[in-house]
């Protein structure tokens, strides 16, 4: 049982020292198991350790990794953070800014709020302790939309899309209170 | 970079009495455990482990190679193993140091304030 067990703890070394040395480890232990075999257990676990962790290259990778995954979530959460600035700020100009950017590295939205991915409203708070940002389902100018292009009006769409194009986007409408609060709304044409 | 031996000194216990089991003569992996127990009168004990990891490093440094030959008329699972003259010179070197250190120990602590280990 010792036997089987040792061997199964050299079996576990990484495949190139395994195929060179199993055999005569082996083979010393056949020789010396009589004079106790903790030592030689205590001693073969040491080397799995050091061969796994010291000699191969399984800690560079583990750390190339480990460093990869901190510099992508640190680049991710930096964007993140700009994004929300941006947005906090209300400052058209760096959003439209910040949507290139990120839409130029990525090929897609990126936020928390995905917030170039669908139409986000973005309105004042109700209270100063609350968050700037707060979603809406759908701003004035769209809903009048939605019912022109119900009641089959084929000219509604194209006439936004103009009228977008003419006044440029994001979308600013007056709140519920007219004075505090504005109503930024992105839209993406397909 | 070879010819830099400093670069490799101190060697580490193991190397020292592996590169000294080897001194003699060609030896296999157990018959080099064996003439480290005995160089040592017991004191230093290699696992398995522990010396085919330095044999491995060492092979890579140049300092011993694998002994063709013998391995022929043995058994096929023992292999033999060389000083080479690279790994000669740093024994030697090693020595060396190790006697310059003992002469500054007995100067600075005194040759009768060192106690025999035994």
């Amino acid at each position: 049982v010792t036997r089987s067990l040792y061997r199964y703890l050299v079996w576990l070394h990484p495949p190139a020292f395994r195929r060179q040395f199993a055999e005569e480890i082996l083979w010393i232990f056949d020789e010396t198991a009589e004079e106790g075999v903790f030592p030689l257990f205590a001693d073969c676990l040491m080397s799995l350790l050091r061969q796994w962790l010291v000699r191969s290259d399984v800690w560079k990778l583990a750390a190339g990794a480990g460093i990869s995954s901190l510099l992508f979530f640190g680049l991710g959460y930096g964007q993140k953070s700009s994004l929300e600035q941006a947005l906090r700020r209300g400052n058209p100009g760096q959003l439209a800014e910040e949507r290139h950017r990120l839409l130029a590295m990525h090929g897609r939205p990126f936020g928390s709020d995905e917030a170039f991915g669908r139409t986000v409203q973005a309105g004042a708070p109700a209270t100063s302790s609350e968050w700037p940002i707060r979603a809406i389902q759908i701003s004035p100018r769209i809903a009048a939309v939605k019912l022109r292009v119900q009641a089959g009006d084929r000219h509604a769409l194209d006439e936004f899309w103009q009228e977008a194009a003419r006044t440029g986007t994001p979308l600013f409408e007056p709140g519920r209170d007219g004075a505090h609060e504005v109503i930024a709304t992105f839209v993406l044409a397909r | 970079m070879k010819d830099d031996l400093t670069t490799l000194l101190p060697l580490t216990p193991a190397v020292l009495h592996i590169l000294l089991a080897l001194a003699g003569e060609d030896r296999h992996g157990y018959g080099i455990m064996q003439e480290v127990a005995r160089q040592s009168e017991g004191t230093c004990k290699l696992g398995p482990g522990t010396l085919y990891d330095n044999l491995q490093r060492l092979v890579d440094a140049g300092l011993i190679q694998e002994a063709s030959g013998k391995s022929a008329h043995e058994n096929s699972r023992r292999r033999y193993y060389r000083l080479t003259a690279f790994g000669r010179r740093v024994l030697s070197a090693e020595l060396v140091r190790l006697g310059r250190l003992l002469r500054k120990a007995k100067a600075h602590v005194g040759a009768t304030s060192l106690v025999k280990v035994s």
